[in-house]
């Protein structure tokens, strides 16, 4: 028993002379030994050891121990040297992998899939990223055949985001992107007021008020979507405002508790500049239900038109801060508090 | 093939005109050229192989039919075929193998997608083969025939992943099915020393197959550039079956396959017709590059501009000191193409400047009902009802003499026969700047140029500029006249029906004389 302990003390002390002597080694923690001192410390080391862990095995391995003791003790006195060797061989064996892992050429290139980005092999032939918008694309670009194609598939997005585009594309210099944004709006024109005679004939048909009302409702909310494609045109914008502004009243007639009806009728006479009754419009639309949040942001841009800065600020305020922290909210309310 | 006023197979005319859904049956511009093609020559005789859609769009002829229009025969190509009896197979007789046709059309087909600009010759005869030998495809083959079915398989290979096969395997044999009544065409075909299309499209492609299998001239006019407005047509019609992603965000710009299979199917026939004709003849040379980027050869392309009968509108021309009525004519069909509701905003400008003013729309409506129904709908929705008059078609020299202002929105268009004919009666024009209409209003040449405006030039879909430059010529009396002198020198100098028939008679003359004495010499 006293041996182990003895044993185990001795195999502790050596472990920590070790321990002393590779911090010097690696970070010189200041004890100034030469070369010849380390290694000798490193030997008594080693021997401390030696003999720690031969008296521990004693009863392990009976007879003889010379050659166990120097077996132990040149496994002790290489160890930190092999470790050394394995450390460095390991950190040259690992930079260069991992320098040789950066020369590698990059095998995907960037395309324009929007879902999957790197998924076309550099040697393919692909086109450019371009990261202009639509309409600069049609102001400047000499590519026809890309701008054309996006001006076909631009029929296939709303009225209201694809007006622009079309717009701009009607005065291109070439002939076929003309065409195209021409027939295109032609077409989106034509199917809305197709839409807005069948509903007038079903506006005409249908018996019960809530039907009527949400007729009425889907007439005026066709005639402004007609309006993002022929805002140019002043009379027809007017025109067209009238006529929304017109069925949105119907509705509030047939149903004058429908905070929609109201919440439509307010937007319309806004876009009319009749900020007042837009805001009449909407303090009704609020007063029958209809979320704050929704309405604030448009009653504040009708006090804002009537010259009522009070309730701008007062409007904005009311809004809940989850909808006034992201733009294009943020801005506004940040400069109006 | 239906019966028309006037069918004799058996006679031989000089040119066969090889038209599709013009004259006799439709109005507009080219039908009117026709007519003063065949009236202008009488020395010669013609006779007129009419392609159509379905027989129930064409009742009587539009047009009288003149006296050296010796032969008139109508062929429908999206009605049924005609059931005659295919030569029954006995049990005990083998099945033809057309495996090896079917190669050789798979090996064309692949040729015909990679050649980039010019055709190789032998690519459009050995399609024209396929169809007019004897022991060619036949619709039949294509119809019932397991090679067919095989052939379509494997092009379906080649077709996007998700394309559902029911519509890829109906596109293959709707699209190729009206060749087939071509080919049938082309295997009894009307004696005629030389053919003439009017038109690429399955016009053009009846000529390469008439000249394949009559070994005749073949000449083509174009007016309009058919692939061009087929391709726009087709990017946008609803009757193609597309297949939107619902999980793809953004803008697509990725055209559908089927859309894009059409617009190259049209391209490749008028490729083929290019390669196949004799000569290339077109109105002005915005046309000619086009059609040299459509695979035409520029060494067999000839300008000839349209020609009006100066001397029959000069009668109705108005004297110095007459007044200039303030009505503005769009003549034209009522079609979208000719963008009718912006001359009718243009109206309402014009109306709130000039309070007599009248717009005048003098053209069928029949055409696009809906469209038609659309521009009334606008007339009325503006308050325009005691102004803008839909007037249906109207003889032009009794209109002309009523007139002030020729007006012409159109989006595109050739070298419009309308504003030439005003020119002539001395009516000055506001047209937008599509075909050559700017070279109409402003000349080609130096010396054209020269002579002044004859009008206005304004851009597409802008009712404002084109109300602008119109009571800019009707308010000021001095311009207006200057302008309808610009109008008609340029029209009695170089738009001339005499020089234009002039010019077809020498292309007919040349060719037919020229195709005798090869013969000839063949024959000794």
């Amino acid at each position: 028993m006293l041996r182990s302990l003895l044993g185990i003390s001795l195999l502790l002390l050596a472990l920590l002379v070790e321990l002393v002597l590779s911090a010097q080694l690696v970070g010189d923690i200041g004890l100034r030994l030469t070369i010849l001192w380390w290694l000798a410390c490193h030997v008594l080391a080693c021997a401390i050891a030696t003999i720690a862990i031969s008296a521990l095995c004693r009863t392990i391995v009976p007879g003889r121990h010379l050659s166990l003791m120097l077996c132990i003790f040149f496994i002790c006195f290489f160890m930190p040297f092999a470790g050394t060797i394995g450390i460095a061989g390991a950190l040259v064996l690992g930079g260069g992998i991992a320098n040789g892992k950066h020369r590698v050429p990059d095998y995907w290139q960037m395309t324009r899939n929007v879902d999957l980005p790197y998924t076309a092999p550099l040697n393919r032939l692909h086109a450019k990223l371009d990261g202009r918008g639509i309409i600069e694309q049609l102001m400047f670009d000499q590519e026809t055949d890309e701008v054309y194609k996006k001006v076909l598939s631009s029929r296939n997005i709303r009225n209201s985001e694809s007006a622009e585009i079309l717009k701009s594309a009607v005065a291109h210099p070439n002939e076929r992107i003309r065409l195209t944004a021409f027939q295109a709006m032609d077409k989106k024109v034509s199917s809305l007021n197709r839409e807005i005679q069948r509903l007038e004939r079903e506006a005409e048909r249908s018996n019960g008020k809530q039907s009527k009302t949400d007729t009425q409702l889907q007439i005026a909310t066709s005639y402004l979507e007609l309006l993002t494609l022929e805002d140019d045109e002043p009379v027809a914008r007017a025109q067209l405002l009238d006529k929304a502004a017109h069925a949105s009243l119907k509705a509030i007639t047939l149903t004058p508790k429908n905070p929609n009806a109201h919440f439509l009728f307010g937007r319309v006479s806004l876009q009319q500049s009749e900020p007042d009754r837009a805001l009449t419009a909407f303090k009704q639309a609020i007063k029958f239900g209809m979320s704050k949040d929704k309405v604030l942001p448009f009653q504040a841009e009708a006090a804002f038109k009537a010259r009522d800065f009070d309730q701008v600020k007062d409007s904005l305020q009311s809004i809940d801060r989850a909808f006034t922290a992201y733009p294009p909210l943020r801005q506004v309310a940040e400069y109006w508090a | 093939m239906s019966q028309s006023p006037r069918y004799h197979p058996d006679s031989h005319a000089n040119v066969c005109l090889l038209l599709e859904g013009t004259y006799p049956y439709i109005r507009g511009g080219v039908s009117t050229w026709v007519r003063q093609l065949i009236e202008g020559m009488p020395e010669l005789t013609f006779s007129i192989i009419f392609l159509g859609g379905q027989e129930e769009d064409y009742q009587e002829p539009v047009y009288d039919l003149p006296a050296n229009l010796v032969h008139l025969e109508n062929h429908m190509l999206l009605d049924a075929p005609s059931d005659a009896p295919e030569r029954k197979r006995r049990f005990w007789q083998r099945k033809p193998d057309r495996s090896e046709l079917f190669e050789q059309n798979l090996d064309l087909h692949s040729k015909l997608a990679q050649t980039e600009g010019l055709l190789d010759d032998r690519t459009t005869l050995a399609f024209a083969q396929l169809l007019i030998d004897e022991n060619g495809l036949t619709r039949s083959d294509l119809e019932n025939g397991d090679d067919a079915w095989q052939a379509i398989r494997e092009k379906y290979n080649d077709a996007p992943a998700g394309l559902d096969f029911n519509h890829f395997f109906w596109t293959v044999r709707t699209m190729h099915s009206p060749l087939f009544k071509l080919a049938e065409i082309a295997k009894s075909p009307p004696s005629a020393d030389l053919y003439h299309s009017v038109s690429t499209g399955y016009a053009g492609y009846l000529g390469v197959l008439l000249k394949a299998a009559a070994e005749r001239p073949y000449v083509i006019s174009e007016h309009g550039i058919y692939t061009k407005e087929r391709e726009l047509d087709l990017a946008q019609v609803d009757w193609i079956p597309e297949e939107a992603d619902p999980f793809r965000v953004g803008l697509d710009d990725s055209m559908n396959y089927l859309r894009r299979v059409w617009i190259r199917f049209f391209r490749s026939l008028g490729r083929m017709a290019y390669d196949s004709s004799d000569h290339v003849y077109t109105l002005y040379n915005g046309n000619r590059l086009r059609q040299i980027e459509d695979g035409a050869d520029q060494s067999r392309l000839t300008i000839v501009p349209n020609g009006v009968n100066v001397k029959h509108y000069s009668k109705v021309r108005r004297s110095d000191d007459a007044p200039v009525p303030q009505v503005l004519a769009l003549i034209g069909r009522v079609v979208p193409i000719k963008d009718i509701k912006t001359f009718i905003r243009a109206m309402r400008i014009v109306r709130s400047k000039l309070p007599d003013a009248e717009g005048w729309l003098i053209g069928p409506e029949d055409e696009d009902e809906a469209y038609s129904e659309e521009c009334h709908a606008l007339v009325e929705s503006l308050g325009l009802q005691d102004c803008v008059k839909f007037l249906g078609f109207q003889a032009m020299d009794e209109i002309f003499p009523k007139v002030g202002l020729s007006v012409l929105s159109s989006v595109s268009e050739g070298q419009p026969l309308v504003v030439l004919e005003g020119f002539a009666a001395g009516i000055p024009s506001v047209t937008t700047d599509v075909g050559s209409c700017r070279e109409l209003i402003h000349g080609v040449t130096p010396e054209d140029q020269s002579l002044g405006s004859a009008g206005a030039v304004v851009p597409i879909a802008n009712p404002s500029a084109l109300a602008e430059a119109s009571i800019a010529l009707l308010n000021n009396h001095d311009a207006w006249c200057s302008a309808r002198d610009a109008a008609i020198e340029r029209v009695e100098t170089y738009y001339d029906e005499v020089q234009m028939i002039a010019s077809y008679r020498k292309v007919y003359t040349d060719r037919i004389g020229a195709n005798a004495d090869l013969a000839k010499q063949q024959g000794q």
